[in-house]
């Protein structure tokens, strides 16, 4: 115990008389620790962060799948795109009873997964819509009206016609110059006046007309099915921005907030968005010659302002904007004017957008409360088409900015079974008619819907009628897909493709494991956990460990070595001192001790400050936060900005590390010295 | 005969601590050309200060130092480190060779470092001065595979390659044998004889004394005698 | 100044035990940096490789083409006169092909995917039978052979398909399958055609999970397009760094010949449709770009690879800095005596400081070119094994199924002359220490 305590007191004393050399040492030692501290700090933070925010939004703490999947379940997306076989869990009920009952399991969400597609704005299919529902009425004053709309746009169609023969193949060219030619003609149009056959002449427009119109956007979403109400409580993160949540046993569309805002809406309201974010963060246009190009190219999209506009309205907006710029012009000449926004002025003009041009026109096609037609593939490529209400747009708190989470929808689950398609034999005969007709087939959309809803599959249909593509723009006749109705508890038996686990204690999650694993195992379905459950996404993570641990290993080892001269170099210079102590009776291995304490302590005390400093660093980022690079970051970072914690195993494993490192790059230098013979002493200088 | 070294009342102290210590006190020297001159005394008596100021790696803290017709107060290090190339040959009390550098590299450095003479001439005047000196054989040797007294004939060698006009030596023989000792001092007065090249030494030993032309004395910092 | 650096060489053999032992860590680091940068290297190359086989040519003259205001076709018409332009006036074109693109839905009856369809003359792009490669059955079937079925010989013959391993996994299809690829128009009009798988590639990185090759008449017949209507022409110069410069050669050679060029936009296409559908024209507009433009939406791998690069070399450099610091301080210590002796027979200040100098950059070009030599070595051996990174999040960021790390003696030279040089820096402030030593330490007897 004596002579711990001395060769403590000469090991302090040492590294204090060698200034220089503890100083240089020290250094290293600080800034592998700094390092070390800091990296897995950020690292556990972004992994911590990542597992609240999947686990409290769509993934839960496990991830239940069946165990004869093709693909692993990847909530978030794999490597590629197009559809991936993540398996069906047939009887959600079965789960429920079983898992439901192990202890510790708070709420399981079934849930489902699929891609779909949604058209947006397409002013044809708007007219005709409005045509029908007014025949239908027998509305005398809103037909002549429509007519002449549904004209203005044959007349249009025409000449774009002679554009289009640019690129077209003579049949095809010469089938559509016939359906114009025919509608065309004032005889066709007499169907509309009374008496006519205004049904079949609609039918012509729909079939053969509006396909060429096609002016709308198409959007490939990703859809997530579930029981909203299960979801709601499961994931606290959970809220609706617009609107309202599904109601339960409705069936019910949810957009994406983001999908909403980034996506969907009207691209001139977007673009000044951006530009009021881009000089929230400080970027001036003045200066930016990216910005420049997008102000240009925003004033050539003023078509998306002027051409759905009413002529009442179009002719008050001329006034308006006459006013606000002083200058005289055109319509289009003046939201040209109007949308070359500077810096000066970019707020004003955006809020002035809202106020009058954004109340005129539809800002969002599909919007809240209209229905949309969401169109998927079934596994084995059938075409499903199912028509749903929006009720609303969500988003998980935290993620409002992430990319990732952006392309979750959300819809009932009912609906996710028939856009999922479950294949009957008779469906699947039916697939292998169609694909017998050899070369090219257009399917109309009539075609494609008898296709979808002739064969009667065993999935009850929850929509069929002619309209099941048109989208009502402002309507507030909703009537249909709004009022339908399922048993609610159909959202909670039959048919899902995983199911969301979310435990009352998210802690114990190593500890449940064994037991969920085991008793779905009998169920034929394989645990995920949430970094398993969200591919790519929970990979990174894995990818960013692996490189941080080679980088600190790369560094460790630079490090050792050059620690390591430092010592040998430090050893040479202490020679006579070692050989006094030597000669005066101190054993080698006191010698040795009295090298390895001195660095334990110098890496304890480096590592020590260097953990600090890196503590330090974390304390001031946890409060100002970092920001999140991109977009496709905010969801390793939970939110716009990162606020990272430390715990104190970061600490100490850094210590433990540095301590390490710091003793076994003295195990050379302390053997060469514990070698030193006494008599060096002796022998005096040189 | 023109004085090649005038030293003028030269004063030097060095700090020590807080203390200042008076290492020379007003000192006056002339060394004419060809001489062979030792200045004796015991040890901390201020001979290495003076030598130190005549071989122009330190300067005085008052009075003058004048070698080769210059004043090296007003020298810069440039000035003086080109002086020290040219003008004056080194030979230390450790030998002070390039531990690296074989015995003719050694000798023929200062000859590079001045950069006037062309290889072949370069070549021919290392290896005359090398066998002049007596260590032929050893042409290619390190400095640590020689004796001290082969060590110090490279030195000898190293100083006078460059045909200086003074040669300082400090304690030449305080770390040879006598013997030895006394070869190295024949060497040089032969070399002092034949080249007529002026020989400066700082010793306290008899043997050197004795060989000596002039003997100048030093006591505490001061001249004694001269 | 050869008796410097001889004097530097022999000091450093000198301190044979401290030279060794530095040399290691700077040649450590040297390898390191040379394995980063190769992998980088591979990244990239992997990058190039598949855009200019997949996604563009070097040059990539395609456009829009607008029948009305709200369309955004991405189509060229009247191909064959814009053709004949390109072909006299591309400084340095090697070849030019067409490519007719397109988007669908391919469809087996176990499994959909998505992908872009590429769809090309079988004649004019013999060469992209040489740079793919079949794959064994076993890649896409579970349990297949590792017999390698189908011929890339009929690529782009008119109802036939080519797709990639991943594809045909999902899909599960095999050679001789049949096919369905189906586009969906914007207006909601659904065309579908018949295709027999005629080969399954092996993967090349990400890209290729949404490429798909046919023949160009198919994809024509698909999208009713007449014979004069292409996708895009990609150009390939004979020098891939002049993709910029010929691209904007073309752009005014175009503009002369009357053709409406669109404003540069360093996008993919796809990218552009949503802007060009809002824009109120009609007709054909011209797009230029280079293959990175084409591949822009990648780069973000390789900002990220060069960034932790960057930020291993500055802890790791300035931990050799510190090393190099250290020792060379105490070699100047130690050697103070000589040092002043060096200074007293004449030596200026400026050659203390460069036989310091010397010193540490001697070092510094030994360790680095064998820690270039070593780097080089491991980077070949792991490019030679072709490991596979076993995580899909690899592949992504790796641009391809397999490790691929490319040495590129630029880089590695100029790493070898940036950490040559840092050694220097290193060594500044023991060297100044050295050059201020006074002549009179030399007369100092042993320390």
């Amino acid at each position: 115990m004596q002579s711990l305590r001395l060769v403590l007191i000469l090991a302090v004393r040492s590294l204090l008389a060698h200034r220089a050399k503890s100083l240089i040492i020290g250094s290293l030692l600080f800034v592998g620790t700094f390092v070390v501290v800091l990296g897995n700090a950020l690292l556990d933070s972004i992994e911590e962060v990542m597992r609240t925010t999947l686990t409290h939004s769509l993934a839960g703490d496990f991830q239940l799948q069946s165990k004869d999947a093709e693909d692993a379940l990847a909530l978030f997306g794999g490597g590629g795109l197009g559809t991936s076989d993540i398996g069906e869990i047939p009887h959600f009920e079965q789960v429920e009873a079983e898992i439901g009952k192990i202890d510790g399991v708070r709420y399981l969400v079934p849930m489902g997964v699929t891609n779909a597609t949604v058209f947006g704005r397409n002013e044809i299919d708007r007219v005709l819509t409005e045509l029908r529902d007014a025949l239908r009425d027998g509305d005398t004053e809103r037909v002549p009206r429509l007519v002449a709309r549904a004209r203005r746009i044959v007349v249009d169609l025409s000449k774009a016609l002679d554009t289009a023969k640019a690129i077209a193949d003579e049949e095809s060219y010469r089938k559509n110059a016939e359906a114009l030619t025919k509608v065309g003609d004032d005889a066709f149009w007499t169907a509309f006046e009374p008496g006519g056959d205004a049904l079949s002449a609609l039918d012509f427009l729909d079939s053969r007309v509006a396909p060429l119109a096609s002016d709308g956007d198409l959007y490939y979403l990703r859809v997530f099915g579930t029981d909203p109400e299960r979801f709601v409580e499961a994931f606290p993160r959970f809220e609706i921005k617009e609107g309202q949540m599904i109601p339960p046993g409705r069936p019910g569309f949810l957009f994406n907030h983001r999908t909403y805002e980034k996506l969907i809406k009207n691209r001139v309201a977007r673009e000044l968005d951006a530009l009021v974010d881009e000089a929230d963060d400080g970027n001036t246009i003045a200066d930016d010659p990216l910005l420049q190009q997008r102000v240009r190219r925003l004033a050539d999209q003023y078509r998306l302002v002027t051409f759905q506009l009413e002529p009442e309205d179009a002719t008050a907006l001329t006034s308006e904007l006459k006013g606000l710029l002083g200058q005289d012009g055109t319509l289009e000449e003046l939201v040209q004017a109007f949308l070359k926004v500077d810096d000066t002025n970019v707020r004003e003009r955006t809020a002035w957008f809202y106020e009058h041009m954004g109340t005129r026109i539809a800002l969002h096609v599909p919007k809240v409360g209209d229905s949309v037609t969401l169109r998927g593939f079934t596994q084995s490529g059938y075409l499903r088409a199912v028509e749903v209400p929006v009720w609303g747009t969500y988003d998980f708190e935290g993620l409002e900015d992430a990319d990732i989470s952006g392309a979750s929808n959300l819809v009932d689950l009912v609906t996710f079974r028939e856009l999922y398609g479950k294949m009957s034999d008779s469906a699947r005969e039916e697939l292998a008619g169609i694909r017998q007709e050899v070369g090219v087939k257009a399917l109309s959309r009539e075609d494609a819907e008898a296709a979808l809803f002739g064969g009667g599959g065993d999935v009850e249909v929850a929509v069929a009628d002619q309209g099941a593509l048109d989208v009502d723009i402002g309507a507030v006749n909703v009537v249909g897909p709004f009022e339908r109705t399922f048993p609610a508890e159909e959202t909670r038996t039959g048919l899902v493709l995983d199911v969301a686990i979310v435990l009352e204690d998210p802690d114990r999650e190593a500890a449940l494991r064994p037991e969920l694993e085991r008793v779905a195992d009998g169920l034929g379905l394989k645990v995920l956990d949430w970094k398993e459950a969200s591919g790519t996404l929970g990979q990174m993570i894995t990818v960013l460990r692996i490189t941080l641990l080679t980088a600190v290993a790369i560094i460790f080892l630079v490090a050792l070595i050059i620690v390591n001269n430092a010592m040998v170099m430090a050893t040479m210079d202490r020679v006579p001192e070692i050989g006094t102590l030597r000669a005066i009776g101190t054993q080698r291995t006191t010698v040795l001790g009295l090298f390895l304490v001195e660095t334990g302590v110098l890496g304890l005390v480096a590592g020590g400050v260097g953990g600090l400093a890196a503590v330090g660093v974390i304390v001031w980022l946890q409060s100002v936060g970092i920001p999140a690079p991109a977009d496709e970051l905010v969801l390793l970072f939970g939110g716009p900005r990162l606020f990272p914690t430390i715990g104190l195993n970061d600490i100490v494993f850094g210590l433990i590390t540095i301590t390490t490192v710091a003793v076994a790059s003295t195990l050379y230098p302390a053997t060469l010295a514990a070698r030193v013979p006494p008599i060096v002493a002796m022998r005096g200088r040189e | 005969m023109p004085a090649i070294v005038e030293v003028r009342g030269a004063v030097k102290d060095y700090p020590l601590g807080k203390l200042k210590v008076r290492a020379l006190e007003d000192v006056s020297l002339s060394i004419e050309k060809g001489e062979f001159t030792v200045i004796a005394g015991p040890s901390g008596s201020g001979k290495t200060t003076l030598l130190n100021l005549i071989g122009c790696v330190d300067v005085p803290t008052a009075g003058e130092v004048i070698v080769d017709g210059q004043a090296t107060s007003r020298l810069s290090d440039r000035q003086l480190t080109k002086l020290r190339l040219h003008s004056i040959g080194f030979i230390f009390q450790s030998f002070n060779l390039v531990n690296v550098l074989d015995v003719y590299q050694n000798v023929e450095l200062p000859l590079l470092l001045q950069g006037k003479l062309g290889a072949a001439e370069r070549h021919q005047r290392v290896k005359a001065l090398i066998e002049r000196v007596g260590i032929g054989e050893h042409l290619h040797h390190r400095p640590n595979e020689l004796s001290g007294g082969q060590r110090q004939r490279v030195a000898i060698a190293r100083a006078l390659v460059t045909r200086p006009a003074l040669v300082l030596a400090d304690e030449p023989t305080a770390n040879l044998d006598s013997v030895t000792g006394a070869s190295i001092l024949d060497l040089m007065r032969e070399l002092n004889e034949a080249e007529q090249t002026t020989f400066l030494f700082s010793t306290h030993d008899h043997a050197v004394m004795q060989r000596a032309r002039r003997i100048v004395r030093m006591l505490d910092g001061k001249l004694a005698e001269s | 100044m050869r008796i410097l650096a001889l004097i530097a060489f022999r000091n450093l053999v000198q301190a044979r035990t401290r030279t060794t032992l530095l040399g290691t860590a700077i040649a450590l680091v040297m390898a390191m940096l040379v394995l980063l940068l190769s992998l980088a290297g591979g990244i990239e190359d992997n990058l190039v490789f598949s855009a200019t086989m997949l996604s563009s040519g070097h040059v990539t003259v395609a456009g829009f083409h607008k029948s009305k205001p709200t369309d955004a076709a991405p189509l060229v018409t009247e191909a064959a006169a814009l053709r004949k332009v390109l072909e006299a006036n591309t400084p340095g074109l090697d070849y030019l092909v067409e490519r007719q693109r397109g988007w669908a839905k391919v469809i087996s009856p176990q499994g959909t995917v998505q992908s872009g369809l590429s769809g090309i003359d079988p004649v004019a792009e013999w060469r992209l039978r040489d740079s793919l490669h079949l794959a064994a059955e076993s890649d896409y079937v579970d349990g297949g052979s590792d017999e390698v079925r189908g011929t890339l010989e009929t690529l782009g013959q008119p109802g036939g398909l080519m797709l990639f391993a991943n594809q045909a996994k999902k899909l599960h299809a095999r050679v001789g399958d049949t096919i369905t690829i189906q586009t969906e128009t914007q207006g909601g009009q659904t065309n579908t055609i018949d295709l027999q798988v005629t080969a399954v590639a092996r993967d090349v990185g990400l890209l290729s999970t949404f490429a798909t090759f046919m023949s160009d008449q198919d994809v024509r017949t698909l999208y009713q397009l007449n014979e004069d209507t292409t996708g895009a022409f990609w150009l390939y110069l004979k020098d891939i760094d002049r993709s910029e410069e010929t691209m904007n050669h073309l752009r005014t050679v175009l503009e002369k010949e009357g053709y409406v060029v669109m404003d540069h936009v360093p996008a993919p296409f796809f990218f552009k449709f949503d802007t060009v559908s809002g824009e109120d024209w009609v007709g054909q507009r011209i797009d230029l770009t280079t293959w990175e433009d084409e591949v822009s939406f990648l780069t973000w791998i390789l900002t990220a690879f060069d960034t932790l690069t960057w930020m291993m070399s500055v802890i790791l450099l300035a931990i050799i800095a510190v090393g190099i610091m250290n020792a060379l301080y105490n070699a100047v210590r130690e050697r103070t005596r000589e040092l002043g002796t060096l200074r007293a027979i004449g030596m200026t200040r400026r050659q203390v400081l460069a036989l310091v100098l010397l010193e540490a950059l001697l070092l510094g070009l030994m360790a680095t070119g064998v820690g270039a030599v070593i780097g080089s070595g491991v980077a070949l051996t792991l490019d030679a094994m072709a490991i596979d990174p076993g995580l899909d999040a690899l592949r992504i960021i790796l641009l391809a199924d397999q490790l691929h790390l490319v040495v590129r003696p630029l880089a590695v030279g100029s790493a070898i002359v940036l950490l040559t040089l840092l050694t220097g820096v290193a060594a500044l402030w023991p060297a100044f220490r050295a050059a201020r030593l006074k002549p009179v330490t030399a007369m100092q007897h042993a320390e």
